[in-house]
């Protein structure tokens, strides 16, 4: 009996090493994003340690200040300075935001594709993600932090208790339109010709959604990492809004935003910064999506 | 090209609907000068105060129904319904105190034309204690062992024991009279599905229901039947809920789309720069409302199991008085309440404080901070910061507390507050903020309800009904301590167990004169405070809005805020 | 298997399925902390209040509070629908399910709420598909464009801006500073003639176009991302080189494609129009059912929640089976083999 073929990767991702990364390293898009990126990052880590302003410091004689030397972006309403509010908030925000985004995308092309691909488990598993988009939102918090609150602050401490925690819920409150989107994408793609050929070859079903399928769903995927981290950012602000998240004197973006939201018309900058921080990173992160996009697909034009 | 053509399509449409707007913004009209608008953002759920003792639904349904007798701004009681007040004097009350007759005054109809009896009253009364019911407002009917109607417009109440102070039924928006005709069917058990009832109930109140949505909008019609003539002044009202303070406050200050508002718990920057527009004015009003700490006498720490925060475990840092009372020389109370409060709120060093014959004077040196006292205070119980963390130690324990209260952002901004001032005296916070419906719940299987208090420190506020504060002194007795025996029900928070307090209440009971009572209360108040157990805060009014135009407002803090709305009008401009 | 047997089996499943789910979301509200005495004031004595919950039905053990709420839910609230429509007496005056705030059904309260959600809602779910779609197609067609860069920056920054921001500065421009729309939401306006049309238009502008933002951010997103994926396609190459013209080749081969995960997005956010719009319904007192939702919620009337999310939880499923079926219809080759 001749040896079954063996089997080789579709020439849909070029296996030659750093094609990937020329063709994102030309795309402006990435740079653009990249960079923007970066920058955010290094100003939330290093640089919130370089500023040395305590974001947590109570100054009652400085109150609404203005900007200047000792303050660059003003004091809030109790005298805290706001750009160590920013640059701290951001660590939070920035780390929340990246781990649920991963978390939701992560378990939405899971549950997905498994969905997709086994119509024995596209049923249940349909079902499911049904479940999880009628739950209210506030009372599945309060069961899961009420469950696994003190169990996590043992582990971990009480502050990185409560980040797995809000990871945790944002992660599983947002994992459904990516669920469907990619399932309705396997559901389509099952029936091109080149899966069914590759199925004809004998390629195993792992082998299949990783050469396959998972490449050519990437465009729905990072439309959904992009949006994600955007609703991350600002669902980890409404739990802190509903008192489910970190401790009411911990800056974080999306908890500056709402805490100055009153403050809208009279002291701007306090709503704008936190908030250009937000759109910012979103802003980044898309653009980064999209270049990424571009390369997987080697037949989306590249800018000229 | 398609682009630069959907460019100009756009613009177009966007100029012709600029336009249109502005032309029709003028020639849509304003509301009809008959009509007053409210806004009250917790929006009402129903009209029944028996049903429900929340706000928003005793003061909507104070537009209809009446009780006998209101308590006007000062705090003197009003007949209302009733003739006069009865009192030992008129011999409306008996000399043993065990009865109060209160006489109707005369020819009163209800909107649906019948005459209001005696045997409306009584029948409210058998309603409220029905078996079932589930009443919110029985507390107020307590002790009463009949109601009888020797006349058509008399009503004489029997209590089981002497009542120095019998004005609690019948008295204030919280227990109106009932149509016995309208409500006779809903008495339980077959009375379920009263919705069309407790939506539209008949009163002789200024205003009837024309139409209902519960969480939404109400009108109003007036009431033809209404027993002084020319009132009411208005012929319509629509109470709107929804929303949020700031939205209330932009449609009175701002818009105009509102006439009045209530209920602007709003941060006092923004709520005096609204006001300074012209278009409206706020009206502040204080009644008994205390924001308040609460320090935990008992130990809420884990490892004590099923018996942690039970007196079974004295707090090992705040058991110490000196402890207790630097943490109350640190605050600056009125740096509490400039940025909390603004003019809503005003400094207090009681937990009683008001009305005025009720408020003490002797402890008005908590008003001022003195950081330095507060230090020498813990060096002297002993606490001392021997690892220069910033935070004082005693053998091996560090002195910090958790403190805890609901969500809520000027109880957040306190607690952010008051952990900066308690650093500078070498006392590290831990905050918390907890979902209010969670923390003022008694859900058992939850560890964060304020009876359990499973931490250090907790704030929120308190106050009583009516103008007598008997029943809100007796929360801190000995016997109202909330354990896992009783589960967890009982009202005194800090588990404070003082006999010399228990005998003084005893005391108040017996009390029949103004004189005596006022002391004893004052007495209570006294050494509530300079326990240092309680930390009374910031006295907080009721503030609302209402329109320029709008005449004849008297806010009031001891009754329905529309107490006197027969009267409300609109000034000519 | 006959039609009639696929059918009934069909049906079996789907009740088995909500089945499941009233289970589901009867437990979560009973595990959730939360009274429903929470927001009585602290002036009402613990006596009183375990009274009160005693008559709301708390005292009962939870399955059967749950049987009871399953049997109202299934049968009674029918028959009282029935009853409503031919005017007969099948319910029989039993009892339906009661809010616990206000005492009176739920249904009733649901329906006083579902005019305001549809009109203002609904059409702002409506608006932002149909400047979505539109928009995600154009971007992708000229990809790369300023058109494109500004679309995507316009609507990612649409999207990071939460509700509660535009809202408040919209108000704030056109309310306050201009005067000409209102900030408040008259649910009961009736729309009798054309004058109170327009009041009614004016009135529903700014809440329609705060919620439409993010919707089309949505939705363009996934559309560019999908018709960017399909533009490429050899058999898309193939009719170009024929000669079709752009709009045909769009029109024909690219478009019923890319509407796959379109439409699975567009489903996916209609049965939240009937719970979502929680913020923008709360700063235009629109009152709708988000609002109705989470304020039961924070006052624990268990059955509102219970009720409501079980009806979401019917629309989500039926709207799933729409946007299944929907795509089978745009690809039939979806489905065609298992």
């Amino acid at each position: 009996m001749t040896e079954p073929v063996k089997h080789r990767p579709a020439p849909r991702l070029q296996r030659a090493p750093g094609l990937l990364r020329r063709r994102l390293g030309g795309h402006p898009g990435a740079v653009a994003g990249g960079l923007v990126f970066a920058l955010i990052c290094m100003a939330v880590f290093p640089g919130a340690l370089l500023w040395g302003g305590d974001p947590a410091a109570v100054d009652l004689g400085n109150r609404n200040a203005p900007s200047g030397l000792a303050h660059p972006l003003g004091t809030d309403h109790l005298g805290r300075d706001m750009l160590a509010r920013v640059l701290t908030g951001g660590r939070v925000s920035i780390a929340v935001g990246i781990a649920a985004m991963l978390l939701a995308l992560g378990l939405g092309t899971l549950i997905g594709a498994a969905a997709g691909l086994s119509r024995r488990l596209d049923g249940p598993l349909m079902r499911l993600t049904d479940l999880f988009l009628a739950l209210p939102l506030l009372p599945l918090l309060l069961v899961v932090m009420m469950l696994f609150r003190d169990a996590l602050a043992g582990w971990l401490g009480p502050q990185g208790g409560v980040f797995v925690l809000i990871v945790g819920a944002v992660g599983i409150t947002s994992w459904m339109t990516t669920a469907r989107v990619v399932r309705a994408e396997v559901l389509a793609l099952k029936e091109r010709d080149f899966i069914r050929a590759a199925r004809a070859m004998g390629v195993s079903d792992m082998g299949l959604v990783r050469h396959h399928i998972l490449p050519n769903v990437a465009a729905p995927i990072l439309v959904s990492a992009s949006l994600g981290i955007a609703s991350a950012i600002l669902t980890e602000s409404a739990l802190s809004f509903l008192g489910l998240g970190f401790p009411p004197d911990f800056p974080t973006w999306g908890r500056l935003v709402s805490d100055a939201s009153v403050y809208l018309l009279e002291y701007p900058g306090r709503v704008v910064w936190p908030g250009m921080a937000i759109s910012l990173t979103v802003l980044s992160v898309t653009w980064m999506a999209d270049a990424l996009g571009d390369a997987l697909d080697p037949r989306r034009a590249a800018p000229g | 090209m398609i682009i630069k053509r959907a460019v100009a399509v756009l613009s177009a449409v966007s100029i012709l609907a600029i336009s249109a707007t502005e032309a029709l913004a003028e020639a849509s009209g304003k509301p009809p000068d008959d009509r007053l608008t409210i806004v009250s953002w917790q929006a009402p759920s129903t009209l029944n105060p028996y049903l429900s003792a929340g706000a928003k639904d005793v003061e909507a349904a104070s537009l209809v129904l009446e009780p006998l007798a209101r308590i006007a701004p000062d705090g003197q009681l009003v007949a209302w319904l009733a003739e006069e007040i009865p009192t030992r004097a008129n011999g409306g009350q008996s000399a043993d105190l065990k009865s109060l007759t209160w006489r109707l005054r005369d020819g009163l109809s209800w909107s649906d034309g019948s005459a209001v009896t005696a045997q409306d009253v009584a029948f409210t009364w058998r309603y409220c204690t029905a078996e079932g019911l589930g009443c919110a407002q029985a507390a107020k009917f307590d002790g009463i062992e009949d109601i009888e109607t020797p006349d058509a417009r008399t009503a004489v109440i029997r209590f089981a024991a002497p009542r120095p102070n019998p004005y609690s039924a019948f008295v204030g928006a919280q227990s109106p009279i009932l149509q016995r005709a309208q409500f006779a069917p809903c008495l339980p058990p077959q009375g379920t599905d009263c919705a069309t009832v407790n939506f539209a109930p008949v009163g002789t109140g200024p205003f009837m229901v024309a139409e209902f949505r519960p969480n939404d909008v109400i009108r109003l019609a007036a009431n033809p039947q209404y027993r002084t003539p020319a009132q009411p002044v208005f012929g319509e009202v629509v109470l709107k809920g929804g929303g949020d303070a700031e939205s209330a406050a932009r449609a009175v200050f701002q818009t105009g789309e509102a006439d009045y508002a209530t209920n602007l718990q709003l941060a006092p920057d923004m709520l005096s720069r609204m006001a300074g527009g012209g278009t409206g004015v706020i009206e502040t009003a204080f009644g008994p409302l205390v924001e308040y700490i609460s320090l935990n006498l008992t130990d809420p720490d884990p490892v004590h199991g099923p018996a942690r925060a039970t007196p079974a475990h004295p707090h090992p840092v705040l058991s110490d008085a000196r402890v207790r009372k630097a943490l109350s020389l640190a605050l600056d109370r009125a740096a509490l309440v400039e940025i909390g409060y603004g003019a809503a709120g005003r400094v207090t060093c009681n937990i009683v404080v008001a009305p005025e014959h009720f408020a003490s004077t002797a402890n008005d040196g908590c008003k001022t901070q003195d950081i330095e006292a507060a230090r020498a205070l813990l060096a002297e119980a002993g606490w001392h910061d021997s690892d220069a963390d910033g935070i004082r130690d005693k053998d091996g324990r560090a002195l910090t507390l958790s403190f805890q209260t609901s969500t809520n952002r000027v109880r957040q901004d306190f607690q952010a507050i008051i952990k900066h001032w308690w650093a500078q005296i070498g006392v590290g916070t831990e905050l918390r903020n907890i979902n209010a419906s969670v923390f003022f719940g008694s859900d058992p299987a939850s560890p964060d309800t304020f009876q359990k208090f499973h931490a250090d420190v907790q704030m929120f506020a308190s106050m009583f009904d009516g103008t007598d504060p008997e029943a809100f002194l007796r929360n801190w007795r000995c016997d109202r301590i909330p354990s896992p025996e009783n589960g967890w029900q009982g009202s005194n928070i800090p588990r404070l167990c003082d006999a010399g307090y228990d005998a003084l209440t005893d005391r108040l009971e017996h009390a029949a004169t103004p004189q005596e009572r006022a002391g004893l209360v004052r007495a209570l108040n006294d050494r509530l405070v300079t326990d240092h157990v309680l930390l009374p805060l910031v006295a907080r009014g009721r503030v609302s809005g209402r329109a320029q135009g709008l005449a004849g407002v008297e806010i009031n803090p001891w009754d329905s805020e529309f107490w006197n709305i027969a009267q409300w009008h609109r000034r000519a401009e | 298997m006959t039609p009639g047997s696929g059918l009934l089996g069909g049906a079996g499943r789907a009740s088995v399925t909500l089945l499941i789910f009233a289970v589901a979301i009867f437990a979560l509200m009973e595990l959730a902390p939360g009274d429903p005495m929470a927001q009585v004031p602290l002036s009402v004595p613990d006596e009183v209040k375990q009274e009160m919950r005693r008559a709301l039905g708390l005292g009962e053990p939870a399955y059967v509070r749950f049987g009871l709420w399953l049997w109202q839910l299934c049968v009674i609230e029918p028959l009282t629908g029935l009853d409503a429509l031919l005017g007969t007496q099948l319910a029989g005056g039993q009892s339906r399910i009661l809010s616990w705030q206000a005492r009176a059904p739920v249904m009733q309260i649901v329906a006083s709420h579902l005019p305001q959600t549809l009109w203002v809602v609904g059409l702002a779910y409506v608006v932002g598909v149909a400047i979505a779609l539109p928009l995600g197609i154009c971007q992708a067609w000229r990809q790369h464009s300023v058109f494109d860069r500004a679309g995507t920056a316009v609507t990612m920054l649409a999207y990071s801006v939460p509700p509660f921001l535009s809202g408040v500065v919209l108000i704030a421009v056109f309310s306050v500073w201009l005067g000409w729309l209102p900030s408040i939401y008259d649910t009961t306006h009736r729309v009798e003639d054309w004058s109170d049309l327009w009041v009614q238009a004016r009135q529903m502008i700014l809440p329609v176009a705060v919620l439409s933002i993010q919707t089309t951010a949505l939705i363009a997103r996934y559309t560019r991302a999908a018709v960017l994926e399909n533009l490429r396609m050899d058999h898309v190459r193939t009719a170009r080189s024929k000669g079709l013209s752009e709009a045909s080749v769009l029109a024909r081969h690219v478009l019923r494609q890319s509407m796959i995960p379109v439409v699975t997005v567009i489903a996916l956010g209609l049965p939240q129009v009937f719970g979502g719009a929680v913020v923008t319904e709360q700063i235009f007192l629109v009152n709708g059912l988000g609002h109705l939702l989470i304020s039961s919620i924070e006052a624990n009337d268990l059955p509102v929640v219970r009720t409501v999310t079980f009806l979401m939880a019917v629309l989500i499923v039926l709207a799933n089976l729409a946007a299944d079926v929907t795509c089978r219809l745009l690809d039939p080759r979806i489905g065609a083999h298992d």
